[in-house]
This record gives structure tokens, C-alpha cells and sequence, in this order.
């Protein structure tokens, strides 16, 4: 057994240990990553005490996993959110210009030839595509936003991979022994902070080198092994527009990445391919549908100058077309809101009979007015046909399928009778005509994106994003909570706690003037047994 | 369980800032008066209210459409009632003229006042709308709707093309009146009991040349003749008022559909300021209850007592 002076000298410099151990643990209390530390005696207080980092590696773990779940929700919320702001709010919506646009085609319908009426036509067709143009301007914006910090993330990723390697380094001098706390919290921070960016696979090897690899679905890039780093760069391309992909280790085995899970990175990715990317192309698809509609309509009519086959919006020759989307006539005379060919029939016809005229039966109409024709009946289901002086005769007359010539169709509201005759020409100066602008009208409620209208298509759109926004937000709770709890779990064991340290110091302090005393004694005892055999 | 000093300021802290968020968003929606004044702030109301913001548009562009047919519809009405008033007084006079007490002199002294008609006639067929467009040339309306050539012949240079206007969801109303339609329909009866159809320009032409020659067949034919003109006149002032009745309708149950829809749109948009204010002073009490415990817990510290 040892003697008292031993026994006081070693409790001494353990209690002065663990007294510094408590002044380190107060004194790094807003310290990031750091790790309580704590004195461990030695059973018969022979020995001198031991430093210990209290530390659980499976509560740190799970954080950094909970930690990627978590900030990977950021992104989504953050842009899901200024998507639909931006698409969905009463102000920024496409609807309202839709509208305005539709409502002035059908009050065109009222009055065609009044200049007012056609003026208002043309500044709410101008009014919606260059609402269309900005909106899809804007989000272009919030690509190249995201594709900015998509970079930057990446950037990031790589400094952190880079000090990860030299912390591997400095680690491999202390074998497995003695390593300094500070650069074991160091390491550890560093992995935390690489799961926010991205979700990551660590390994450790016995002497607490980290071995980072990205989580699946690309768990074959290794980001950092001992001291090698392999960096990820990111390369855009222009198709479809702003598009990007992350690229591993570039310079060795250069492989693109597909998607990447969790973290910031993961978030933004994920939040560009499932929100903006389908956004950006159904609004293409949208635009391309209404201007084809619209133009096939209007390019059909006959404008206040006389000219068919005018196109009333252009989109371009790349696929990019709501962003191209222009108003392709410059002045309210060159709306064609009337049909280009009128009927008329001789005064003397047997009854009040009305006849109208529809377009679009032949795909391949040369774009020309056709020439004047003349439909006489001869009978109650025949008549004959006069175009460029030439005759024909036919005798199949059918009410309800009327007469097609070419790209023109001709209906009857009652059954002409023998000598009854309509003869169709040129509309040039029919302005009070409707029968165009009310088919374009008509496109309001027509089912002309799939099997939707375009006001439902869009809103639909919107209701996409706005699902997405609201379970992203829900999402992002349940994990922030799920964080919260890892983060919690590991503070429990980690996290310095001022009044414990306190109460520490206080029975420290005491602990320390007992050693201090028992050496006091010892000294006593000795004196006094000198003095005894003296 | 072990809880240290930066979790437990941190978690109140998160608390705080909880409340806050919850307050800021209350009184934002009071402010503005709507539960989403942007989209994401309420997704649901802000769907609600594109729809309900479109349908509404569709109403007021009936609405618009409804009332500017209505003016057409009058305007169309009163220039009728003029004619039927002229071919009433044209009647009016074929009866006298066909009065054998009237001598040849007296029939010329009529023909003068029916020549006048003719013009006036011609007058009232060539009117022109606010937009200086012709009400009865059909479409091609910036072409006046009868011509009168030097020889007296009238001839109608406009088209038959109909006009027809959506005044509701898929029903559709005629809103112009054919100058041919109008006064190329008398139905003359000749001897032989065949109808054949002249124009009330050729009526009143062919009553005054049977007033100047005296001749008392055509003048009693012309008596026939105004009255199947003044009857085809009525016939149109019915159509005219009908449909002046149907817009009629139609706008009160645009009015009433307009009510519901913004009711509706209120109700789903608008903030509920008495839930709004409620929630507020809850979520207030709760912060200054959160704030006061945390000023005086973040005081305890047991180094205060060594």
C-alpha cells in the first residue's frame, strides 16, 4: 500500500487536472463541435487520473444523418415557395392575363369593327405575352439562382474535403494515442458540416482517420481517403436551357453524377428537377399549344387590310417558348377578326335561310382567299357548284354535314330549296364580321393543352407546386424535429452545462483541499514520529 | 437526463422565434386583408382565389359584352319605330288615295309627301352606330347599307352575314339586323295569287307612279303592300324587344351569380378578422408569457452563489 504522501500527492495533481478540466469545459462553452471532457480517477488513487473526451460516436452519427435530412429540406421549401409566389400569387398569375386576353377577344365579338374594341384586343394579346415573357424570365432567374449555389455548395464541399485531409494527416502522427481532444471535435465538425452539404458515408479507421464517401446513389465517389482528395465540379449545358450536372473527380475518373441525396446540395438538385424543370417545360408546352391554336384561328380570318394567313403571336425556332413568345402584328388594323369569305344570297331566295361558313377542313389551305363559288340548288338534295366558270353537279345534299370545298365548309340552319343559291367571296371589307375573333374567343373554354383548358392546365400547374411547397414545409418540421432529437441525444453527452461545471468546482475544490490536507498530515504524522525516536 | 447550458438557451430561443414567425404571419394577414398575400403563405386560398378571380372575370366580360348588345338592341329598336311610323303614314295614305272621292290633282299632292318618305326611308337605313359603323349593311358595315343610283333605283350593298354574340355560357344571341332582311321583304300578291317579294324603296316607287298616273289597281296594291311592310316592321320591333327582355334576364342572373362568386371568394381569400384578432392576442399572451420566463430563468445561474 502506498504511503499517504503518495496517495495525497496523486490526488492532488488529479484534483488539479480535473480542475482544469473544468475551467476548459467553461471556458469553451460557446466553442462550435467542442466535446465536454471529463477526469476519469483511477480505483485506489495510486495512479494519476485520465483525460477523457466524452463522446458517442452513434449519437454523432445519427445527427450528421438527420442534420443531411434536414438541410436537403431548406432548398426545396426555399424555391418551391419563390416558384409559387411567383406563378401563383393574384398579381403574378398568367391567369389574369389569360383572361384579360379572352374577355377582350369576346367583347371584340360584340362590336369587330369598332377601333376602340380592337385597340383594347391588341394591347391585352401585347399585355399577355410579355406577362409571358416575364414570367418565364423569372424563372429562368431562379434556375441560374440555383444553379449558382448549386456551384457554390460544391465549392464548399471541396474546401471542407480539403481540411478534412489535413486533419486526416495531422492525425496519423499520434497512432491511435493521446490524441489531442480539440482535433478530434476539429474532425468531427468538419464531417458535420460536409452532411449539411451533402448526405455522406463516413468510415473511421483506428487511428480516427475519416473515410468520406457520398451516400447512395453515388456511394463509389470517395470524397476524401487519408490525405487524397477527389473534387466534384459542376458543368452546364444550354438543352434544355441552364441545365447542369455534377461531375466527380474531374481529372481521374470523371463521372457524372445522377442524383445526389440529402444535404443542401441534395435539396437543390432534387427541388430543380422535380419543381422548376417540369414548370419551365410545361409552360413551354402551353404556350405552344394556345399560339398554334390561336394562330390557326387568326391566320384563318381575313385582317382591315385585306390580308389572310396572319400569324397573330410568334414563339421562335428554339424550344425556349414562353420566354420567346411575341405579339406578331403592330397595329389593331392587322387583326383578323373576321372570317375571310362571306356568304350572300340573292334577295329573291324562297326562305330566311342562314348560311355560315367554317375553315380548317384541309391541314394543307394554300393561305390564299379561295376564288368566288355559287351553290344553286336544283332540287332538295342536289345543286350544283360554280367556281372559275367551271360547273359541277352533285346529289347528295346532306343538311347536317353541309358542303366542304377545300378548306371551306359551308352549313345551312334550314333546308335551302330548288332555286335557292349562296354565293360565297371574298370578305375584304367585311370588318363588322365576328365569326375569328369569336373563335378565338372560343379557345377560353376549349380543351386545347392534352385534354385540359389552358386556365386549368395552369392552375393545375400551380396546384402542383403549391403540393409541393406545402408537404416540403410539413416535411421540413417532422425533420427538424428528428434533428432537434439527435441533437439533443448527443448534447446530453457532449454539451457543457454551466451549473454542473459549477457544482464540479465547488466538490472539486473541497476534494482538492482534502489531498491537500491528507499531505499535510502526512508531513505531521512524519514530524511527529522523528520527534517520537528522537 | 443531462441538458447543457447552449441547448437549453437555444430551445428557448427556437420557441421565441416561433411565436414571432406565428405573430408576423397573423399580422400580416390583418394588414392586408387576405389570408395569402402571397401564394405560399396560404397555398389553398391563393388556388381558390385564381379560380374564383377567373370565373368572375368570365361574369363582368358577359356582363360587358350583355350591355353594349342592350345599346345595339335599343338603337336598332328606335330606327325601326321610325320606319314603322312611315309606313304607317305610307298605309294611311293608300287608303285616302284609294278613296274614290280624291281627284288626280289631289293623288299628285300625295304623291310629293310619299317621295319625301323614300328619303327619309333611305335616311334611316343609312344610319351609323357610335363608331361610325352602318346598322343595317350586315358586316361589311363600313359600307353604307342602300344606294340610290341617279335613275332613283335603290340598291343594298351590304351582306347577309349574321352576327352572333355568347351572352352565357354556350348560348348565343343575334345582335345585327340585315338592311336586306329589313326592307327587301314586302310581299306583293299579284293577280294570279303568286307572292313575290320588293323592296319598300320599290314599294313606295311603284305608289307613286300609280299616284301620278291615277291608276287604281296599283293604288290599292300599294295599300296591301304598306300594310305587309308595316306588319314585317312590327314583326322585327317583337324580335327586338325579346331580345332586349332575354339580355335583360340574363344580366340579373349575371348580377346574382356575380354576388355569390365574390361571397364565395371572401370567404376562402379574405382574412376572418374576428379568428385573425383571437388568434393574435392567444399567440401574444403565449410570447409575453415565453419572453418573462425566459428573462428570469436565464438569470438563475449557480455561479451567482460562490
Amino acid at each position: 500500500m502506498a504511503d499517504l504522501m503518495t496517495i495525497g500527492g496523486n490526488a492532488t495533481s488529479s484534483y488539479k487536472m480535473a480542475l482544469a478540466a473544468v475551467s476548459t469545459n467553461i471556458s469553451n462553452l460557446n466553442t462550435e463541435g467542442y466535446s465536454r471532457q471529463s477526469i476519469k480517477m483511477v480505483a485506489d488513487g495510486a495512479a494519476p487520473a485520465v483525460l477523457v473526451r466524452m463522446h458517442d460516436s452513434f449519437a454523432e452519427s445519427s445527427l450528421r444523418s438527420a442534420n443531411s435530412s434536414l438541410t436537403s429540406q431548406q432548398p426545396t421549401v426555399k424555391y418551391a415557395d419563390r416558384v409559387l409566389n411567383l406563378i401563383g400569387s393574384e398579381a403574378g398569375s398568367l391567369t389574369t392575363a389569360l383572361d384579360k386576353f379572352f374577355s377582350s377577344a369576346s367583347r371584340l365579338g360584340t362590336d369587330p369593327s369598332s377601333d376602340s374594341l380592337r385597340q383594347e384586343f391588341l394591347s391585352s394579346a401585347n399585355f399577355l405575352s410579355s406577362r409571358v415573357r416575364t414570367v418565364a424570365a423569372d424563372l429562368q432567374d431562379v434556375v441560374v439562382d440555383n444553379n449558382s449555389e448549386v456551384a457554390q455548395r460544391v465549392t464548399e464541399l471541396n474546401g471542407l474535403s480539403t481540411q478534412l485531409s489535413v486533419i486526416n494527416e495531422e492525425l496519423t502522427k499520434y497512432g491511435g494515442k493521446d490524441q489531442p481532444p480539440s482535433l478530434l471535435d476539429k474532425r468531427d465538425v468538419v464531417l458535420m458540416k460536409m452532411s449539411a452539404l451533402a448526405k455522406i458515408d463516413v468510415a473511421f479507421s483506428d487511428e480516427g482517420l475519416a473515410k468520406v464517401s457520398l451516400h447512395n446513389p453515388n456511394s463509389s465517389a470517395v470524397l476524401v481517403e487519408n490525405s487524397v482528395v477527389k473534387e466534384l465540379s459542376v458543368v452546364g449545358s444550354n438543352s434544355p436551357k441552364n441545365s447542369q450536372s455534377i461531375v466527380y473527380d474531374a481529372a481521374g475518373s470523371n463521372a457524372t453524377l445522377g442524383a445526389i441525396s440529402g444535404g443542401l446540395i441534395g435539396g437543390l438538385v432534387a427541388v430543380k428537377s422535380a419543381v422548376i424543370e417540369p414548370l419551365v417545360s410545361n409552360l413551354n408546352t402551353m404556350i405552344n399549344s394556345f399560339v398554334s391554336s390561336a394562330n390557326s384561328h387568326h391566320k384563318a380570318g381575313i385582317n382591315a387590310q385585306g390580308d389572310v394567313n396572319v400569324s397573330l403571336f410568334s414563339v421562335g425556332t428554339d424550344s425556349n417558348y414562353a420566354e420567346n413568345m411575341a405579339l406578331s402584328i403592330a397595329s389593331s388594323a392587322q387583326i383578323s377578326a373576321a372570317g375571310r369569305l362571306r356568304i350572300s344570297q340573292p334577295e329573291n331566295n324562297t326562305a330566311e335561310i342562314q348560311a355560315t361558313l367554317s375553315y380548317g377542313q384541309d391541314a394543307s389551305w394554300n393561305g390564299a382567299i379561295e376564288s368566288e363559288f355559287t351553290v344553286a340548288f336544283t332540287g332538295a338534295t342536289s345543286y350544283t357548284l360554280t367556281q372559275n366558270g367551271a360547273t359541277t353537279a352533285y346529289d347528295n345534299f346532306d343538311i347536317n354535314t353541309g358542303i366542304t370545298l377545300g378548306d371551306v365548309k359551308l352549313m345551312f340552319d334550314k333546308a335551302p330549296a330548288a332555286s335557292d343559291s349562296f354565293t360565297v367571296a371574298s370578305n375584304a371589307s367585311g370588318l363588322g364580321d365576328n365569326s375569328n375573333v369569336k373563335a378565338i374567343a372560343a379557345l377560353h373554354t376549349e380543351k386545347i393543352v392534352g385534354d385540359k383548358t389552358l386556365r386549368n392546365f395552369y392552375i393545375d400547374e400551380v396546384g402542383k407546386i403549391a403540393t409541393y411547397s406545402d408537404l416540403s414545409s410539413m416535411s421540413f418540421e417532422a425533420k427538424q424535429a428528428v434533428y432537434d432529437h439527435a441533437f439533443s441525444a448527443k448534447d446530453q453527452k457532449s454539451g457543457v452545462n454551466l451549473d454542473e461545471e459549477a457544482a464540479e468546482l465547488i466538490r472539486l475544490q473541497q476534494a482538492f483541499q482534502g489531498a491537500a490536507k491528507l499531505m499535510q498530515v502526512s508531513a505531521e504524522i512524519f514530524e511527529a514520529m522523528l520527534q517520537a525516536s528522537r | 437526463m443531462r441538458i447543457s447550458t447552449n441547448l437549453y438557451f437555444s430551445t428557448l430561443n427556437q420557441r421565441l422565434s416561433e411565436q414571432q414567425n406565428k405573430i408576423s404571419t397573423l399580422q400580416t394577414q390583418l394588414a392586408s386583408g387576405k389570408k395569402a398575400p402571397t401564394a405560399s403563405m396560404d397555398s389553398e386560398a391563393a388556388m381558390a382565389s385564381l379560380r374564383m378571380n377567373s370565373t368572375l372575370e368570365d361574369q363582368a366580360n358577359y356582363r360587358s359584352s350583355l350591355q353594349r348588345v342592350d345599346g345595339q338592341f335599343r338603337q336598332e329598336e328606335g330606327l325601326v319605330s321610325a320606319m314603322r311610323k312611315i309606313s304607317d303614314r305610307i298605309h294611311e295614305l293608300s287608303i285616302t288615295a284609294a278613296n274614290g272621292t280624291y281627284s288626280a290633282e289631289d293623288k299628285v299632292m300625295i304623291a310629293t309627301e310619299v317621295a319625301q318618305y323614300k328619303e327619309q326611308l333611305l335616311a334611316y337605313s343609312n344610319s351609323k352606330d357610335e363608331n361610325d359603323n352602318y346598322f343595317f349593311s350586315g358586316t361589311k358595315n363600313s359600307t353604307q347599307a342602300f344606294l340610290m343610283a341617279p335613275d332613283g333605283s335603290v340598291t343594298y350593298q351590304g351582306d347577309q352575314t349574321a352576327i352572333f354574340v355568347e351572352i352565357g355560357s354556350g348560348e348565343k344571341i343575334r345582335v345585327n339586323t340585315i338592311g336586306s332582311e329589313l326592307l327587301g321583304n314586302v310581299s306583293r300578291t299579284a293577280d294570279d295569287g303568286s307572292i313575290s317579294k320588293v323592296s319598300a324603296f320599290t314599294m313606295i316607287d311603284d305608289f307613286v307612279t300609280a299616284l301620278n298616273s291615277n291608276n287604281s289597281t296599283n293604288i290599292s296594291r300599294a295599300m296591301a303592300d304598306a300594310e305587309s311592310f308595316s306588319n314585317s316592321l312590327s314583326k322585327k320591333q317583337v324580335e327586338l324587344g325579346l331580345s332586349q327582355n332575354s339580355v335583360a334576364n340574363r344580366l340579373e342572373i349575371i348580377e346574382e351569380k356575380t354576388i355569390l362568386y365574390k361571397n364565395i371568394l371572401s370567404k376562402s381569400v379574405d382574412t376572418d378578422y374576428t379568428a385573425a384578432i383571437t388568434e393574435l392576442s392567444t399567440n401574444m399572451l403565449a410570447l409575453e408569457a415565453a419572453q418573462s420566463t425566459f428573462a428570469k430563468v436565464s438569470q438563475l445561474s449557480l455561479f451567482d452563489y460562490l
